[in-house]
């Protein structure tokens, strides 16, 4: 999954995700479970990626390519994307199932944390750890950045015993908010380009 | 003529030019590209650009596609065989060429 790449592909993957846009998608994502967890709603926290997921092509279509252009890559390339979407989807899964575990755990013995505090800090752990296999698909280097957050952030949770969806909340919005940062400067260095005319 | 010394190969006199290199490189690195993207990978003016993948077109290294995408006109690049065993020879080439150097 992770070849190495020449130095000319590698730019070009990373300048290829680098819009800000997956940004903002996974940061409203794991806010929406946040908010999802903090109602006790957790089965309704894995609409927001199945919302989500659809919505980027489209975004792109929009926002990106009019500035950046389009680009097909290889079929090896492609294959390395889909194999990084099932793992992530994997570790969405069982993130969800432990949620969910979590959650008629806490509704049954009608206690605040489960008997092992470390449980709680599961769900940012997973998000760091998908945020690491990220960055080292797309090559975009602030995605390590997002996953010393969520690292500490369930370090916070098992420290100060606090329920998991704190760290969604936070993380969430700190990783949006970069999104939002990156996709104005995407914007700004990238102006939209006139219609292409006998490739001129 | 200082090509013709490097090179016997003409083709491979053509590609070392460095902003054909750059534009071939870019292409072998993916299936499809279009202007845009090449504009803002390479840096090179548009007038260059176009002016560079019109000559790889005409010695038929690069494949250029007219489509429309988002309801928007695009030009499509794609390297061809030809190119992708050129680009091999010339860096194979190169890569002797620089082994030999006396320094």
């Amino acid at each position: 999954m992770f070849s190495s790449k020449s130095q000319v592909e590698r730019g070009i993957v990373r300048s290829f995700w680098d819009d800000g846009l997956i940004d903002i998608l996974a940061g409203i994502v794991v806010l929406l479970i946040g908010i999802a967890w903090k109602f006790d709603l957790v089965p309704l926290g894995a609409v927001a990626p199945a919302v989500a997921i659809p919505l980027w092509k489209p975004l792109r279509a929009w926002l990106t390519e009019p500035r950046l252009g389009h680009v097909e890559f290889s079929d090896r390339q492609t294959n390395q994307f889909r194999s990084y979407l099932v793992w992530s989807f994997l570790i969405g899964c069982l993130t969800l199932v432990l949620g969910i575990s979590l959650y008629f755990y806490v509704v049954k013995t009608e206690s605040a944390l489960p008997p092992h505090r470390w449980v709680a800090a599961i769900p940012a752990w997973a998000f760091a750890f998908l945020a690491l296999l990220t960055s080292l698909v797309i090559l975009v280097r602030r995605f390590v950045g997002y996953a010393t957050v969520f690292l500490l952030l369930g370090v916070v949770v098992l420290v100060f015993e606090q329920r998991p969806e704190l760290a969604m909340l936070i993380g969430g919005m700190f990783v949006t908010i970069i999104g939002v940062f990156r996709m104005f400067a995407f914007l700004r260095s990238h102006p939209r380009q006139p219609v292409q005319m006998n490739g001129a | 003529m200082e090509r013709r010394l490097l090179f016997q190969d003409e083709l491979l006199a053509f590609i070392h030019e460095p902003a054909r290199l750059v534009l071939l490189s870019h292409l072998a690195a993916v299936k499809k590209t279009d202007f845009v993207f090449l504009l803002n990978s390479t840096e090179l003016s548009r007038g260059n650009l176009s002016v560079q993948m019109s000559r790889l077109e005409e010695k038929g290294l690069v494949t250029i596609e007219k489509v429309i995408k988002n309801n928007r006109p695009c030009t499509l690049y794609q390297l061809t065989l030809l190119g992708k065993k050129a680009l091999r020879r010339y860096k194979k080439q190169m890569l002797n060429l620089l082994q030999e150097l006396p320094v």
